[in-house]
């Protein structure tokens, strides 16, 4: 008998597998990112020259150029110089487009966490910053104890909204050879040729991955802004 | 001699958010900003791998994928204007029967990616009769995606217009559809115009998706130019160099309607 969706149950343990190295592709590039866009937030509010540019140029380049041609770039471009990125750790082995798609990932992904970190730094007034420093706390104590923490309560949702578009642009990392969920579509629709039914079964996973995130979002969206979420009827004025 | 009767000027001086930490991070800075530029900058200049990029040629086949890239960008913004203002409409209307199908498509195309999208626009529309070659099938997939983030906008936009004008709409005795079209979306437009503008600039970078379905934009005539001689990070850098002078020119137009509107 032939059903609508007999051949994704058929070979569900392939979107299986893609969906697993997207999760873990995500889950990495998500912590490394976050690093680096903490460690570039704090390089840009720092006073000092050297640092600062290499910041701002960071930023600004992997924001305004595409995903694609980075990925692809780096992918290709490191064999060249002599790099290459493949481990084995744990008894995982962990092949040249997982790095390189983690690494691309998280670079493009870090260059907007450090904006998003950046404007909730330069939300902190000033004089907490002057009032740690009388305190007597050095430079990473003050950003540690003082700044960051109040920063980032006013960046989670901002950066909820980013980690969602990362798992989005994970996607993009098939065109480098990575076995995600994307390829593995392409894969099996090859194999049975239902287009219809394995776009709907990746946009499924897609949303089981995205959705929980897009609600935790707007739960502390209006969690931390009660007001901000106001609801208007367009006829209500009736 | 000229009495000075206006006040000086007040010195504002903007403090830093962070004070005290100027010559140790400074000094640190510039070191580390020098290293690099001796160790990994100027051995990249003269490699040698820049030499295609002093023919005419080779910037011509580039500048054919960017007019490429550049209207399938101009034409998908349009459509997905359009698209996204409709989509916000049905979201917030009281009809079930618009609001549910808006709602439903917008969270669905928001939360996939929009590879996938123009990916499957390609070779999914031909298998329900709509044959489009990739340069359509690429606008048709952007304009499917951005119209769902623009109707997100549109509808942030429309409900930032106060409710006043609504009011005042209303006693005036218009209609729900002029009090819409006359009243609210053009306040509503005029507003989001920055939001849209940023909105472009991820188009812009998204165009470069349709290099997986053979379209011969930017990316793909950068593809076929390091394939041919073997020099990816040199060609890839060019490219996104191009990508990059659009979308920081976007950004800046966007930055200043931003502070205009405000």
């Amino acid at each position: 008998m032939d059903y609508f969706g007999k051949g994704i149950i058929e070979n569900l343990n392939l979107f299986w597998d893609g969906f697993l190295t997207t999760i873990w592709v995500s889950i990495l590039a998500a912590i490394f990112s976050l690093v680096i866009g903490l460690v570039v937030a704090c390089l840009r509010v720092i006073p000092g020259g050297g640092l600062k540019i290499m910041a701002i140029v960071y930023t600004e380049f992997f924001r305004n150029t595409p995903f694609l041609v980075q990925a692809l770039a780096l992918y290709f471009g490191l064999p060249r110089l002599g790099i290459q990125l493949q481990f084995n750790l744990f008894g995982l082995e962990f092949n040249q487009s997982f790095v390189v798609g983690t690494l691309a990932l998280s670079l493009y992904t870090g260059a907007y966490v450090a904006e998003t970190i950046r404007a909730g730094l330069l939300i902190v007034p000033p004089g907490q910053t002057e009032a740690a420093r009388s305190l007597g706390l050095s430079l990473l104590q003050t950003l540690w104890y003082v700044v960051i923490p109040q920063a980032i309560r006013l960046v989670i949702p901002p950066l909820g909204n980013l980690y969602i578009a990362m798992i989005k642009n994970s996607a993009i990392l098939s065109s480098i050879a990575l076995v995600d969920l994307m390829s593995r579509a392409t894969f099996v629709n090859n194999r049975i040729d239902r287009t219809f039914e394995v776009f709907s079964a990746v946009i499924i996973f897609y949303l089981v991955l995205t959705l929980p995130l897009a609600w935790g979002v707007s739960y502390f969206e209006k969690k931390l802004n009660p007001y901000r979420a106001r609801s208007l009827k367009l006829r209500g004025a009736r | 001699m000229v009495l000075e009767t206006t006040t000086p000027p007040l010195k504002v001086r903007r403090r830093s958010s962070l004070p005290g930490f100027n010559t140790l991070t400074n000094i640190i800075g510039w070191l580390v900003l020098g290293l690099l530029i001796w160790w990994v900058i100027i051995p990249a200049i003269f490699n040698g791998r820049w030499q295609i990029f002093q023919e005419r040629a080779i910037w011509e086949f580039l500048a054919e994928g960017l007019w490429v890239t550049v209207q399938i960008a101009f034409f998908a913004v349009i459509l997905s204007t359009i698209l996204g203002v409709v989509l916000a409409l049905g979201r917030l209307s009281n009809k079930k029967i618009w609001a549910v199908p808006a709602i439903t498509y917008i969270e669905i195309i928001r939360a996939t990616p929009s590879f996938l999208i123009i990916f499957y626009a390609f070779i999914g529309l031909p298998k329900i009769g709509i044959k489009l070659d990739s340069f359509w099938a690429a606008i048709v997939g952007l304009t499917i995606y951005t119209s769902a983030v623009l109707a997100e906008i549109v509808r942030a936009g429309i409900l930032s217009v106060d409710k006043g004008q609504l009011e005042a709409a209303y006693s005036l005795g218009l209609a729900p559809f002029h009090t819409m079209t006359k009243i609210v979306l053009p306040q509503a437009l005029r507003r989001m115009i920055p939001a849209i503008v940023s909105q472009l600039i991820t188009l812009v970078k998204d165009t470069s998706l349709a290099y997986v379905i053979a379209l011969q934009e930017l990316t793909s005539q950068g593809r076929a130019i390091y394939q041919k001689y073997g020099n990816v990070l040199e060609t890839m850098f060019v490219i996104a160099l191009i990508y990059f002078v659009i979308c920081y020119v976007l950004s800046l137009v966007s930055q200043r309607l931003e502070v205009k509107n405000h």
